[in-house]
């Protein structure tokens, strides 16, 4: 009969495996070279990345759309869940990938990311302040992204400096604002 | 005695819902992890869910089915889980309550979905071990459900049937039998699913869960989207004849609420009702 290898050590190797962390070495049992290699590898990663996706899309469906219509959500949040350690519930992976992507993606992204995350704040009743200057009118994408119809007519030009507030009636306000005030983002579109 | 108990899975928030389920099942079945929120890590029920199930606990049967215990993990099982666990018991009457016999957890990092054991003496122990833990705190029936392997087996002291036996064996707890995993296990790796039956006792089963899933790159998934195929239910009616498990009390049809309004409230009653037509009438309990 063949050893077994201790439990502890398997789990370590398959989450190795999983998390792409991990590549077996020659002194390694064949099983692992072979999950390595295998479809299923990929399956179970697939699985994760879905159960994950579906609750972002429930969590910040904004920004969730934004990255759907952009083709951006696969690869996104693949980098994000791959790269480290996160929590089971939505309540802390919400907020914790909106900061995320508002701080490791340019331009729209960013900025779409940024504003689902005060919105969510506010609607929590949290004390909230943000200052988000947009490289084109907010109305138009926030529009196309509520009736999960977001193009390139969506994105028209302007430089905009958006307010989120918990004391605002609407919880944001938007100002057209002048070239030489403006802060340039690049624009993801 | 009553005949098998037909019931379905419910996550909450969704009243008119509960409203369609009341008057046709006996229980419903929930997951604490689909009813939990989270703040600096520290989990609790969802207020508003424990709440709306405050209100119908007179009305029909619990059955909690977690996802989040990961009995399997070397490092122990997740502490958060049983804290939500806790706070169920302490605010609801439940009959029983199961797990997925897997890991999801290793040293606390999630792997984000549930992954099988394999089969050794090490596991056998330590699972034993882990089940005689829960079912003293909190003394009401606890089972194991068989899963859907994705990845390929790990070599293994003991069959499929052979380990669940004998967790049931050495410990008192009893299974839920995945009919629709087993399909994909026989899919996927080839089980067979006629030796797998003959070698279970049969009379560890306490419950049936019933599902669909889909395929994916040529695998046969256990993601909860749909209606029961016939195929399903064809089996689920071949157990019932040729094996008799004597203790089975519950059939679960089982839908992730995503799916809820895909299939449609009126589908998923209709789902029950033929649930009950098929099964209700003919269980051991009423031959």
């Amino acid at each position: 009969m063949k050893n077994h290898l201790p439990l502890a050590d398997l789990q370590q190797k398959i989450l190795g495996l999983v998390k792409d962390s991990y590549l077996p070495e020659c002194t390694d049992e064949n099983y692992f070279h072979s999950v390595s290699k295998s479809p299923n590898l990929q399956l179970v990663r697939a699985i994760a990345l879905w159960w994950r996706q579906n609750h972002l899309e429930r969590y910040c469906f904004f920004t969730a759309r934004f990255l759907k219509a952009t083709g951006q959500m696969e690869t996104t949040t693949a980098r994000y869940f791959q790269a480290s350690n996160h929590s089971s519930y939505i309540e802390e992976t919400g907020p914790d990938f909106l900061h995320w992507l508002s701080k490791n993606t340019i331009g729209l992204t960013s900025i779409i990311a940024r504003f689902e995350l005060g919105m969510i704040a506010i609607n929590k009743n949290e004390v909230y302040e943000d200052e988000i200057f947009w490289p084109c009118d907010p109305f138009p994408i926030i529009y196309g992204l509520v009736q999960n119809d977001l193009s390139n007519e969506s994105i028209q030009s302007g430089e905009f400096c958006m307010t989120l507030s918990d004391k605002i009636i609407g919880s944001f306000e938007v100002e057209e604002i002048s070239p030489f005030q403006f802060q340039p983002i690049p624009p993801y579109l | 005695m009553k005949p098998v108990l037909i019931g379905t899975t419910y996550e909450g928030g969704r009243p008119d819902f509960l409203e369609k389920l009341l008057p046709i099942v006996d229980y419903l079945e929930f997951s604490p992890d689909s009813l939990a929120t989270s703040r600096n890590g520290v989990a609790s029920i969802n207020p508003e869910k424990l709440a709306e199930l405050k209100e119908v606990n007179n009305k029909v049967d619990f059955l909690v089915h977690g996802v989040g215990l990961s009995i399997g993990s070397y490092d122990g099982v997740s502490k958060n889980y049983l804290k939500l666990l806790d706070e169920l018991f302490e605010n609801l009457d439940l009959k029983w309550h199961s797990e997925h016999l897997a890991y999801m957890f290793v040293e606390g990092i999630n792997l984000g979905t549930m992954v099988t054991l394999p089969r050794t003496n090490e596991t056998l122990s330590m699972v034993c071990d882990r089940v005689n833990i829960i079912q003293e705190r909190y003394k009401i029936p606890f089972l194991l459900e068989n899963v859907v392997s994705l990845l390929p087996e790990y070599h293994s002291h003991y069959s499929h049937a052979d380990f669940l036996n004998r967790i049931c064996d050495n410990t008192g707890c009893g299974l839920i039998l995945d009919i629709y995993n087993l399909q994909c296990d026989a899919y996927n790796h080839g089980l067979n699913i006629e030796s797998f039956l003959k070698e279970l006792n049969c009379n560890h089963i306490k419950e049936f869960h019933l599902a669909s899933g889909y395929m994916d790159s040529g695998f046969m998934t256990d993601i909860h989207a749909g209606l029961t195929s016939d195929t399903t239910l064809n089996l689920t009616q071949q157990i019932l004849d040729s094996y008799r498990p004597a203790n089975l009390e519950a059939i679960t049809y089982e839908l992730l609420d995503e799916f809820v309004e895909r299939v449609g409230q009126e589908a998923i009653a209709n789902e029950l009702e033929k649930l009950k037509v098929l099964f209700y009438e003919k269980s051991l309990a009423t031959c």
